[in-house]
């Protein structure tokens, strides 16, 4: 793998308690690209999202952004580096409103451009509308929207997404994966971990298939098309 | 007795008082609490520590209103120091070791205002303009103790408008509901915590000042306040200025009736309360957090 990425994991372990959940995790994200991480329950792909996003302290290995470690740093000096985070229970404030969850971040928070508030309802018609709604009155769906939306008011160079489709009705999804889409359409760097696999091999450049805290295969969507093992073996497909 | 109009009135203003003493004193306790699960038993002693504060202050300043704003301040700055020496490192350590510290913290402070200000007890005057008595609907009262019904619903108002109408409020109760989801939006979740800390510690010596020309000023005059406070933010559910509100009206003035009309039973009629409406809402009555 060239030089240069944007994300590079080198060796992560961690734990839950003594359960060894990732034991030496190495994976790196090109700058614009979209990379998916893909694995049973269990396999250690949130657990990556959460050492990325300093949740879970790595107990060894690297993580590399923009070239410089992040593996000491504390969430928040993690996220205002450029990494925004979407997680997989969407961590909606029950009591905010669409708009005040949008504000969260104002004063780091550009007003002009594409991350700008009236530019991101321009893009979720749906949150212009709920505004005044408390993150507790939307749906699934909205949640979901809504925690992308929060996501890139932090102008992010690198969005992070736990299983964005999960839990939602298929005309939902659509509409997530129109947005995903023309995310990346605007060059936005992502890493994804999804179970829809479809979704997923249809949106990245790079696959990276974990189980049991392990990577065991990596390659182009193309390439694990063409390994049927691959998916049977790690994936259940 | 109670169908006495004057009984009523007076029972009910004095109950009203003790709610907004409470309420200063909780509302500190329970967003803390809200906020990292910390629970901080020596927040009494920051109460204590406003009315020792004040009894100094209003030796050095003439003016009561000068006592009303530096006390707390100085009661916050007591609160920072001892979150950045010693809590802060509590925040992780399980909830039996953060009892045994802010509790022994409870015999330090009794200790350094007896070394301080001696073991016997102080008063301080009523300020001049508050002294005398009002009329409520017909019934005389200390025009003091109306002042600390006035000042606890400002308060109270005041951290409403600051809650739902800040940027700052929002990172707040935020922070209550998923404090993890906060720091990793980018926001210095800690600094936030600590200054709300802060201004609790405030607000709790804001009680102390308050309640120093009313009660008598000695070292362990926190205790039952404390245990009061305890009650309101289980009862009003931790982190909910609300439920703080709610509980601390319940409280005092279902303390107050109680000790007057059954004075045998005393605090058992507020432990009885606390038991009976936990049984029905075990969250306590507002409850705010959705998942850590």
């Amino acid at each position: 793998m060239p030089d240069g990425a944007l994300l590079r994991l080198e060796a992560l372990d961690a734990y839950y308690g003594r359960s060894h959940v990732l034991q030496g995790v190495s994976l790196s994200v090109e700058s614009a690209s979209v990379v998916a991480l893909l694995g049973r329950n269990g396999a250690g792909k949130s657990t990556t999202l959460k050492a990325i996003m300093g949740i879970v302290a790595p107990a060894g290995g690297s993580i590399r952004f923009d070239g410089e470690a992040i593996h000491h740093l504390a969430s928040h000096r993690i996220a205002r580096r450029g990494i925004a985070y979407v997680p997989e229970d969407r961590g909606i404030f029950a009591s905010l409103t669409v708009e005040e969850h949008l504000s969260l971040t104002l004063p780091r928070a550009v007003t002009r451009g594409p991350s700008s508030k009236e530019a991101i309802y321009e893009q979720f018609p749906v949150l212009a509308e709920r505004r005044r709604h408390r993150g507790n009155e939307l749906s699934g769906g909205e949640q979901q929207m809504l925690a992308i939306a929060r996501a890139l008011t932090q102008s992010p160079r690198l969005l992070i997404l736990d299983e964005p489709t999960e839990g939602l009705a298929p005309i939902v999804i659509e509409s997530i994966a129109g947005i995903v889409h023309s995310l990346k359409g605007a060059g936005l760097t992502m890493l994804l971990v999804e179970q829809n696999y479809p979704f997923a091999v249809g949106l990245s450049e790079r696959v990276y298939v974990l189980g049991k805290g392990r990577v065991r295969w990596e390659g182009s969507p193309a390439a694990l098309e063409a390994s049927p093992e691959v998916a049977a073996t790690w994936l259940g497909v | 007795m109670l169908l006495d109009p004057e009984f009523l009135i007076v029972q009910t203003l004095n109950g009203l008082q003790l709610s907004a003493l409470l309420f200063l004193l909780s509302i500190g306790l329970s967003v803390v609490f809200g906020l990292i699960n910390f629970i901080n038993l020596a927040h009494g002693t920051l109460f204590m520590l406003g009315a020792y504060f004040a009894l100094s202050a209003a030796r050095a300043f003439d003016s009561f209103w000068l006592v009303l704003l530096v006390a707390p301040v100085g009661v916050a700055v007591v609160g920072g120091l001892l979150y950045l020496v010693l809590l802060r490192h509590m925040q992780r350590a399980d909830p039996m070791k953060q009892v045994l510290v802010t509790f022994g913290l409870i015999f330090v402070g009794l200790e350094s205002v007896m070394i301080v200000w001696g073991p016997l007890p102080h008063t301080i005057d009523v300020p001049a303009l508050l002294a005398g008595s009002s009329s409520v609907l017909g019934q005389v009262y200390p025009t003091y103790r109306l002042f600390i019904i006035a000042l606890g619903l400002a308060v109270f108002l005041l951290l409403y408008l600051g809650l739902e109408r800040t940027r700052l409020g929002a990172i707040v109760r935020a922070g209550v509901d998923n404090r993890t989801m906060v720091a990793a939006l980018g926001i210095d979740i800690g600094l936030v915590f600590f200054l709300v800390f802060c201004l609790g510690c405030g607000l709790a010596g804001l009680a102390g000042v308050v309640a120093a020309p009313v009660f008598s000023i000695f070292p362990g005059m926190d205790m039952s306040v404390l245990i009061l406070a305890l009650i309101v933010v289980v009862l009003g559910g931790p982190g909910s200025l609300k439920g703080a509100g709610l509980g601390s009206l319940i409280i005092g003035i279902a303390d107050t009736y109680g000790q007057v009309l059954v004075p045998e039973l005393a605090r058992v009629t507020i432990y009885a309360l606390m038991a009976l409406i936990l049984i029905f809402k075990p969250a306590g009555l507002v409850p705010v957090r959705s998942g850590h």
